[in-house]
């Protein structure tokens, strides 16, 4: 209730800022993911596209700042499509779509990790993101360097508050739902995104009161 | 302190920001390979043989249930003569007896003379229309060729009737099938056998003299009925 909640207050103010959520087109659509995925499953090739096309852009969003590495971002959201399309025959329709994806996501970045242990520390992303091609620093907004702290900040979050941060903002998922991704219980998820949360408004208040 | 906690998890600032600062989007290459690997994972055998399984499933039972009905309908009925006959008391039989031999007044045909039956079998398998197709019934009696040939054809029992000439006598024909019933459950002297109380007790004892004891039982039970006031000191021994 308190999520559905929180939801269309977003989505209100998204309305408002003239903004686009990345996740809205998951957000309310459950069972249309549900129902084009087992029309793929009986081997609709243009349900899958359209399921894809709602969800590849938050997907591959989450994925870039959890690995903070483009090419391994790049890996692992094929591998993800690659787990989904396979896994076609055996889909049931138990839960959102949108959590089914984001878990299977999830793991396949924690297997990555697992896999390669020079993850740590891989922080290629950092130069690329805050680039500002053509724009002297003197000349950036303030709204830009907002964006720019809370990019630094969010690459310095932990692995497990980055994680639920990025689950709420991409794929617009519940405290539940964040549980059930990342495995934890309701309060370890609420804990982790309260941390993630204040320590980027923190970021973004330092830099924005250090002028 | 709920709402604070509350709003530290959901800063609008902070999701605002991070609005603006997401724009990135999946790469069409990578895109194109995705759709690609989708496109042709869905082309595996798997997924063909998917479409049409479950049609082939559903016309397969189907096919399969109307073959099984088919096939029901075609096993052997039992007969029903058989299932009616057997619930026929004597009491059934006399007046079955009565109606066939209102028949045959009828049709004026004539009565062959009764002549007791030793053998009680054959003579309670003939029908009336067996008669008639022997020619006893118009026949003159004093002719013996045809009688004896109508004997020859009794004395071959079963195998030797002509089963399609069984049910077109109507009421006459029920009587012969009751009469065959009836020898086949115990009765075994004929109704030529019957007409005469005298005759019918020579079956009787006849049947006593074969050793068919329960058989001259049964035939005795019924001829008292038909006959109370006849009496034979052999006949009850």
């Amino acid at each position: 209730m308190a999520a559905s909640a929180e939801s269309v207050t977003r989505s209100a103010t998204a309305l408002c800022s003239g903004t686009t959520l990345p996740y809205a087109p998951a957000m309310g659509h459950t069972p249309e993911d549900s129902a084009l995925m087992l029309r793929y499953k009986d081997g609709d090739v243009a349900a899958f596209e359209t399921l894809y096309r709602r969800h590849n852009d938050p997907l591959y969003r989450y994925l870039l700042r959890l690995c903070r590495h483009r090419d391994t971002a790049e890996d692992i959201f094929q591998d993800v499509w690659g787990k989904i399309v396979k896994s076609r025959a055996s889909y049931r329709p138990t839960a959102k779509f949108t959590t089914f994806l984001y878990r299977v996501a999830h793991n396949c970045f924690i297997d990555h990790v697992r896999r390669n242990k020079r993850h740590a520390g891989n922080t290629e992303l950092d130069a690329e993101l805050h680039s500002h091609p053509g724009e002297q620093p003197d000349t950036l907004t303030e709204r830009s360097l907002a964006k720019e702290r809370l990019s630094r900040a969010l690459l310095d979050l932990p692995d497990e508050q980055r994680d639920a941060f990025l689950l709420r903002e991409e794929a617009g998922l519940s405290l539940d739902e964040i549980a059930a991704v990342t495995g934890s219980n309701r309060e370890t998820a609420k804990s982790r995104l309260r941390y993630a949360v204040n320590k980027l408004r923190v970021a973004i208040d330092e830099q924005t009161e250090r002028p | 302190m709920s709402n604070e906690r509350k709003n530290r998890e959901n800063d609008p600032l902070v999701a605002d920001t991070y609005t603006a600062l997401a724009q990135e989007r999946a790469p069409d290459r990578l895109n194109k390979r995705v759709l690609r690997m989708a496109a042709r994972e869905a082309r595996t055998p798997y997924s063909r043989a998917r479409a049409w399984m479950r049609p082939a499933a559903w016309a397969a039972t189907i096919g399969l249930s109307l073959a099984i009905v088919l096939e029901l309908t075609r096993l052997p009925q039992p007969e029903q003569d058989a299932v009616s006959m057997d619930a026929f008391t004597p009491k059934d039989m006399a007046v079955l007896r009565e109606a066939d031999e209102r028949a045959r007044a009828q049709s004026g045909a004539k009565q062959v003379p009764a002549t007791p039956s030793l053998t009680p079998r054959s003579d309670a398998l003939v029908a009336p229309d067996e008669e008639v197709s022997a020619g006893r019934v118009n026949a003159d009696p004093s002719v013996p060729a045809r009688s004896e040939k109508v004997d020859q054809d009794r004395a071959g029992g079963l195998s030797s009737r002509r089963p399609a000439a069984e049910p077109v006598l109507g009421t006459a024909s029920l009587a012969a099938t009751a009469e065959k019933k009836a020898a086949e459950s115990g009765f075994t002297c004929t109704e030529t056998a019957r007409e005469s109380a005298e005759s019918w007790m020579a079956c009787i004892k006849q049947l006593r003299k074969n050793g068919q004891q329960d058989l001259a039982d049964s035939e005795y039970g019924e001829f008292q009925r038909i006959f109370p006031n006849f009496a034979d000191i052999d006949a009850d021994k």
